[in-house]
């Protein structure tokens, strides 16, 4: 009989990853995703076992197939039952800001 | 009303004790001078009563963004308001909750018609401007934005304005960049502490205004604040409006 799940650093984000794999996002692109947003490092192995573990124990996340590895290529992502189009979705990093690193103030741009 | 005419404006909550409130109070303010119903949501479920939205409005709905489902109740009451906008002042530490809502929300908002406002206030320091990259980062440029420098801990925002973030977030973004000169401390503080706003002092009665704000110098010197913020928020007009 399976024990309690690893208290994973992922749990309060379950339903920000199972967003991101319904939208077909890899686990290195959610990796990615999570430490723009949430500063939380984390690699995509690690996802991948977070998702792997809970969809078989609770079928309800109705979390897709997890990926065969961890480092996927880039494929084609699979039909999403949600409207796959965002008319202005966030980038991600769009700003390349860092909350680990303290901000450094650039020169002053040329006149 | 048809939602397409709407329009949310909220706070970006993060660092504390930045003005957040002050700014939020001051918007809805200036719905107040125009005669511009606004739903009014005090999301500051941790702040004291004193000092908080309600405390200066008491009309404003106390919501709990942070509980189950809190805002799409959040939402729903906004949508179904007969008012053109709705300002919340969400609470300090409430980005994670914020950006997992609006990632799955803002595609059916948006097709709706409704527009977001975002408000940053920033000080001089640090913590604050990161704060607004923060939200920044996650919500993208599905949301105008409004920034506040607000001038009480001195002038200098150049963790803002000349850092590679926030240069990226200006050329980008295109936000509305206004000041809020800075306040006497102690004006400010009876202000907090009486649940006035700047432009509520000269309305309010004597016994609610207090010694303080009852002399002349305090007075004149509110309604001056009151004045400042006004127009710079008319600055921001377009987004501040469906």
């Amino acid at each position: 009989m399976p024990g309690k799940p690893f208290q994973s650093k992922l749990i309060p984000h379950t339903d920000f990853i199972r967003e991101c794999r319904t939208r077909g996002l890899g686990y290195r692109q959610i990796a990615a995703e999570l430490r723009a947003r949430f500063g939380l490092p984390t690699s995509p192995a690690n996802i991948f076992s977070f998702v792997k573990v809970r969809a078989r124990r609770r079928p309800v996340f109705s979390l897709p197939n997890p990926e065969p590895t961890a480092s996927a290529s880039p494929r084609p992502p699979p039909a999403s039952p949600r409207p796959p189009a965002r008319p202005n979705p966030a980038p991600s990093n769009w700003l390349n800001y860092d909350p680990a690193r303290p901000l450094e103030k650039l020169p002053p741009p040329p006149p | 009303m048809n939602p397409a005419s709407k329009r949310i404006v909220f706070s970006c909550g993060g660092k504390g004790g930045v003005g957040k409130t002050t700014v939020a109070s001051a918007v809805a303010d200036y719905y107040a001078a125009r005669g511009i119903a606004a739903t009014l949501f005090d999301c500051d479920t941790e702040n004291k009563q004193r000092g908080s939205l309600r405390h200066f409005f008491p009309a404003a709905e106390k919501l709990d963004i942070r509980a189950e489902r809190g805002l799409d109740r959040f939402v729903d009451i906004a949508l179904a308001a007969d008012t053109p906008v709705a300002l919340a002042d969400l609470a300090a530490g409430s980005g994670r909750d914020t950006f997992h809502w609006f990632d799955t929300m803002f595609d059916g908002l948006a097709a709706a018609g409704v527009g977001f406002t975002a408000v940053a206030t920033i000080t001089s320091a640090a913590s604050s401007v990161e704060t607004l990259f923060t939200w920044a980062n996650a919500l993208g440029t599905r949301t105008r934005y409004l920034v506040v420098k607000n001038h009480l801990a001195g002038d200098d925002f150049g963790y803002f304005e000349d850092t590679e973030p926030g240069r990226a977030f200006l050329a980008q973004a295109e936000p509305v960049v206004i000041d809020l000169k800075a306040r006497a401390r102690e004006i400010q503080t009876e202000l907090d502490n009486r649940g006035l706003t700047a432009a509520q002092v000269s309305s309010a009665d004597a016994a609610r205004r207090g010694p303080l704000l009852n002399g002349g110098t305090a007075r004149v010197r509110a309604e001056a604040y009151a004045r400042q913020i006004d127009a710079a928020l008319d600055s921001a007009r377009p987004l501040l409006l469906p």
